[in-house]
């Protein structure tokens, strides 16, 4: 039997492999060899409400000038890089917060309607709105009863 | 470059650690990432505040122990359908010692973008000074 990583009305429980892999992919490629700085930057919720996919990000420091957000199939990319505020000289006691270039790549379950997508940002977390295509929101379907045979059809 | 086994065993750890992306950050507060770096007249430490407004930032100095917390309005939507959540909107807090050659009274701050950043001057006598050598 195939499981299909991609039936995301049934087979949640693919979902953390899937998702691993996205994520192990996106790190290796590009923030792995950022010394000293998380694997994961910045830090991610997307949740799903009917109409839309919403996804908030932890980004303090950054302005929308230096975020790039593309769309291209389901795949929903961000990109971005915090940069270096201070003097590379000066002597850090303690340097924790993450510095250098980012991506995050989320493989969205259903098809948007890219050309919607929107974006604000306040004190540094971004939220991106990113709206279900008109085929991919759930849809009610009215079943009658009544003595007569009908067939249901969809507007 | 990296040494590729480090690469292969942090590929594997990492892939053990995001296997579980309903887990999040357990603990009542959560650690802000600061860095701290030290100039001739001041200290300056920056910390990430994501998410905190300039007036929900309360920032003490008190016996040597320098503290910062800032509060989280927002909270996580209830009856959605969570597909990734890494994070969760919590009250920031952390607390520094911090030695006699600060001067409490001049202590400033600035929220910007989700980012504090703190200033705190040096006292004149902690400050490093050039002993000019007189020739004999």
């Amino acid at each position: 039997m195939v499981m299909s990583s991609w039936d995301w009305n049934g087979g949640d429980r693919l979902r953390p492999v899937r998702l691993a892999w996205d994520r192990l992919f996106d790190d290796l490629t590009e923030n792995y060899f950022v010394l000293g700085g998380p694997l994961l930057f910045p830090a991610i919720n997307l949740w799903e409400d009917n109409d839309n996919f919403i996804v908030q990000a932890e980004i303090p420091g950054l302005k929308m000038e230096d975020l790039e957000i593309t769309a291209q199939g389901r795949d929903l990319t961000l990109r971005g890089e915090r940069k270096d505020p201070g003097d590379a000289s000066e002597s850090y006691q303690r340097r924790e917060r993450f510095v250098g270039p980012f991506v995050r790549i989320l493989t969205l379950p259903t098809d948007v309607d890219a050309g919607k997508i929107q974006a604000s940002l306040e004190n540094g977390i971004l939220q991106i709105t990113v709206p279900k295509s008109a085929a991919a929101k759930p849809r009610r379907i009215d079943v009658k009863s009544s003595g007569q045979k009908e067939v249901a059809k969809e507007a | 470059m990296e040494n590729p086994t480090e690469s292969k065993e942090m590929a594997r750890r990492s892939a053990e650690d995001i296997c579980y992306p309903e887990q999040i950050r357990q603990t009542v507060h959560v650690h802000p990432d600061v860095d701290i770096l030290e100039r001739p007249d001041e200290l300056l430490l920056r910390a990430d505040l994501p998410g905190v407004g300039a007036d929900a930032i309360d920032i003490k100095l008190e016996n040597g122990t320098l503290s910062i917390s800032g509060k989280v309005h927002q909270q996580l939507p209830t009856g959605v359908n969570f597909i990734v959540q890494e994070f969760e909107p919590k009250d920031f807090y952390r607390e520094f010692a911090v030695g006699e050659g600060v001067d409490a009274a001049k202590i400033s701050a600035e929220y910007s973008d989700g980012v504090l950043t703190l200033h705190l001057p040096k006292t004149e006598s902690a400050k490093p000074r050039k002993i000019q050598v007189a020739k004999k």
